[in-house]
C-alpha cells in the first residue's frame, strides 16, 4: 500500500486501521462528552429584612404605592397641626354625621385596624348628596408623628349611615380591601343598601397635611427594591436584592409530555413583592427565541414551577440559556435579581428528536463502545442543523418562485375555502315544495351521477397501463 | 460533516439559481375568484346539497386521480432514460 511518499506494509495496514478505529472511537467519545456537559448555575440570594416596611418580605406586606391615591405610610416625620381632605357623597346616602381621624397603626395589616397610637378626631358633620367639598381638621394639640407607624385618614360614621350600624367606618390611605375599591375611587359603606350609597371623589394628598417640617424618611435610591418615591430623608434602609432565597430549582426534562417540556421552579417568599418575572430562552443557534413577562402584577407567588415547552427543533449541539429575571412591576428596567441556567438539551436521554438533521446521542462508555462509533459516524455523516437549515431555506424559496409558487397560491387559496362561505344568492323554497320535489330530485340525481361516475371510473381503470 | 458539506453545496447553488427567478406576488385575484365561486356553490348547496356534493366530489377525485397517474408516468419515463446494464 502506498500512502504518499511512504510505503506501508500489509502488517502495518491492520495496525493503522486499528489506530484509526480507536481514534474514531475517541472522536465519538469527545462528541459525547462535549454534549454531556451541563453547566448549572444557581445562586441563592439572601438579604436580611429591614424591619416592617415597604418591600420587606418578612412582614405582611401591603401593596401601598400601587393605589391610585397617595397614601401616607410609614416613615412620616414631623408634627401635624391640621389635615384636610375632600369628598362628595352620592344622593343615595342618608344623612349622616361622620368624623375623620388622622389614625395610625402599629402593624400593617390588610384585615384589622390596630389603634395602638394616639389619634385626633374632627367632626365633619352631616352629609347627604353634597358636592365635592374640602374639609379641614385642626389638630390641637398638634400630632407628633411616629415614623415607625402607619398613618391614614380614618372616617367614621357617628350616626346611622344608610341604615347601617355604627361604626360604619372606612379608611383612606391604608389598605382595607373590604371597604376600598381601588379601581373606582370611591368607598362603600358596609351598611349601604344601594350601589349608589357611596362616598366618592374622595381626595387627599400629602400637600394637604399641614405641618412643619413635613418629611418622609425612607430609601431614596431608585435602584433599590424598597425605593420610596415620597421619601425626602434618606434613612439608610435601602436594599437591593430580594430579601429571601430566590432561585431556580428542579430543572428537569419531562419526556412524557407532548410537546416535550423542561421545567424549572423558582422561589420567592413573599406573595406581595411588587415584581414581575421575566423569562428569556435562547440558544446558540437561534438567539432569543422566546421571552415574556408574567401577567401577575400584585407579586409573585412562592414556590411554583414553570413548564417551558421545548421548541419544535431543539438545539442539541449548543448551549441553551434559561434566564429568570425579577423586575419591578412599575419599572421593568429595574432588575431585582437575575439567574441564568446554561444547559444542553442533549445531556439527557429524555430528549427524543424526530427532526432530521439532529441525531440522538448514544451512550459512549467502555461498556458501550458501539455508541462511541455510532456517535463518530453520525458526526461525520449525519447532516448538521446548519445544513438542514440551508435545505429548509431552499424549500421556502422555491415555494415563492414559479412554477411551484403557482401551485402554492392555488393550494393556499383553496385551503381558505370553508363551509361557512356566504352564499352569493338566496333562494327561498316553500317547505312543501322542498319536501315533495327538491329533496327527492336532489337525492335521485346525485345517485345517478355517482352511478355514471363509477362506470366512468371502471372504464378509465381498464385502459390504464402501468 | 460530509453530508453537511454536500447539502451545503447543492442547496446553496440551487438556492442561488432559484433566487434568480421572479418572486410570485399573490394579488388576491385568485383568492377573490375562489371566494366568489364558493359563494355560488354555497348558494346552490342550500337547496341541492347532494348533487353539489356529488359533482364537487367527482371533480376533486378526478383531479387527484389523473394528477397521480400523470406523475407516475412522468417518473416512469424519467427512470427509463437512465442507462442500465444488460
Amino acid at each position: 500500500m502506498k500512502c504518499g511518499l511512504f510505503k506501508i506494509s500489509k502488517g502495518y495496514q491492520l495496525r493503522l486501521l486499528s489506530l484509526l478505529l480507536v481514534l474514531f472511537g475517541v472522536f465519538g467519545l469527545g462528541l459525547q462528552n462535549a454534549n454531556a456537559t451541563v453547566l448549572y448555575s444557581q445562586t441563592n440570594i439572601s438579604t436580611p429584612c429591614v424591619g416592617a416596611g415597604y418591600g420587606c418580605v418578612s412582614s405582611s406586606l401591603n401593596t401601598r404605592g400601587n393605589r391610585s391615591h397617595q397614601e401616607l405610610g410609614t416613615g412620616l416625620i414631623g408634627t401635624v397641626a391640621s389635615f384636610s381632605f375632600s369628598m362628595s357623597v352620592s344622593s343615595g346616602l342618608a344623612a349622616a354625621s361622620i368624623s375623620a381621624t388622622l389614625a395610625c397603626y402599629d402593624t400593617v395589616s390588610t384585615t384589622t385596624i390596630n389603634y395602638g397610637c394616639s389619634s385626633s378626631n374632627v367632626s365633619i358633620g352631616s352629609l347627604n348628596n353634597v358636592a365635592k367639598t374640602t374639609y379641614t381638621a385642626v389638630l390641637s394639640p398638634a400630632l407628633v408623628l411616629n415614623p415607625n407607624k402607619w398613618y391614614g385618614i380614618h372616617v367614621n360614621c357617628t350616626s346611622a349611615c344608610s341604615g347601617g350600624t355604627n361604626p360604619n367606618e372606612f379608611l383612606y390611605g391604608s389598605n382595607f380591601n373590604s371597604y376600598e375599591n381601588p379601581t373606582k375611587d370611591y368607598f362603600s359603606f358596609s351598611g349601604a343598601t344601594s350601589s349608589t350609597d357611596v362616598m366618592q371623589d374622595m381626595g387627599f394628598s400629602l400637600s394637604t397635611l399641614t405641618e412643619s417640617p413635613l418629611s418622609f424618611s425612607g430609601c431614596m435610591d431608585n435602584m433599590a427594591i424598597n425605593y420610596n418615591p415620597n421619601a425626602n430623608v434618606e434613612n439608610g434602609s435601602c436594599y437591593y436584592t430580594i430579601a429571601t432565597s430566590t432561585h431556580i430549582t428542579d430543572l428537569y426534562l419531562d419526556a412524557t409530555s407532548s410537546p416535550l417540556t423542561y421545567t424549572f421552579g423558582y422561589q420567592v417568599a413573599s406573595a406581595d413583592l411588587p415584581a414581575l418575572i421575566y423569562i428569556e430562552e435562547k440558544n446558540d443557534r437561534d438567539g432569543v427565541y422566546r421571552s415574556g413577562y408574567s401577567t401577575t402584577t400584585g407579586g409573585i407567588t412562592y414556590p411554583t414551577h414553570y413548564l417551558i415547552p421545548i421548541p419544535l427543533s431543539p438545539e442539541l449541539t449548543g448551549n441553551t440559556y434559561l434566564t429568570e429575571r425579577l423586575v419591578s412591576s412599575a419599572d421593568r428596567t429595574r432588575i431585582f435579581d437575575q439567574h441564568t441556567i446554561i444547559f444542553q438539551l442533549s445531556s439527557t436521554t429524555a430528549v427524543q428528536v424526530a427532526d432530521s438533521g439532529i441525531y440522538v446521542q448514544q451512550d459512549c462508555s467502555i461498556t458501550n463502545i458501539g455508541g462511541c462509533f455510532y456517535n463518530a459516524l453520525c458526526g461525520v455523516f449525519c447532516p448538521s442543523k446548519g445544513a438542514m437549515n440551508v435545505y429548509y431555506n431552499f424549500i421556502a424559496t422555491i415555494q415563492t418562485k414559479p412554477p411551484v409558487g403557482y401551485f402554492m397560491v392555488v393550494k393556499n387559496n383553496l385551503l381558505n375555502i370553508s363551509s361557512t362561505s356566504t352564499p352569493a344568492f338566496g333562494l327561498t323554497i316553500p317547505a312543501h315544495l322542498k319536501t315533495i320535489i327538491f329533496n327527492p330530485f336532489d337525492a335521485g340525481i346525485a345517485g345517478i351521477l355517482w352511478f355514471f361516475f363509477a362506470i366512468h371510473l371502471y372504464k378509465r381503470l381498464k385502459i390504464i397501463t402501468v | 460533516m460530509i453530508t453537511s458539506l454536500l447539502i451545503y453545496i447543492i442547496f446553496t447553488a440551487l438556492n442561488y439559481l432559484v433566487g434568480l427567478l421572479p418572486t410570485i406576488s399573490d394579488t388576491g385575484v385568485f383568492a377573490s375568484s375562489v371566494s366568489n365561486a364558493s359563494g355560488y356553490v354555497s348558494g346552490v348547496y342550500t337547496f341541492l346539497p347532494h348533487i353539489t356534493t356529488a359533482l364537487l366530489g367527482m371533480i376533486f377525485f378526478d383531479i387527484v386521480f389523473e394528477t397521480a397517474y400523470l406523475l407516475y408516468k412522468v417518473i416512469y419515463w424519467v427512470i427509463r432514460r437512465f442507462p442500465t446494464q444488460s
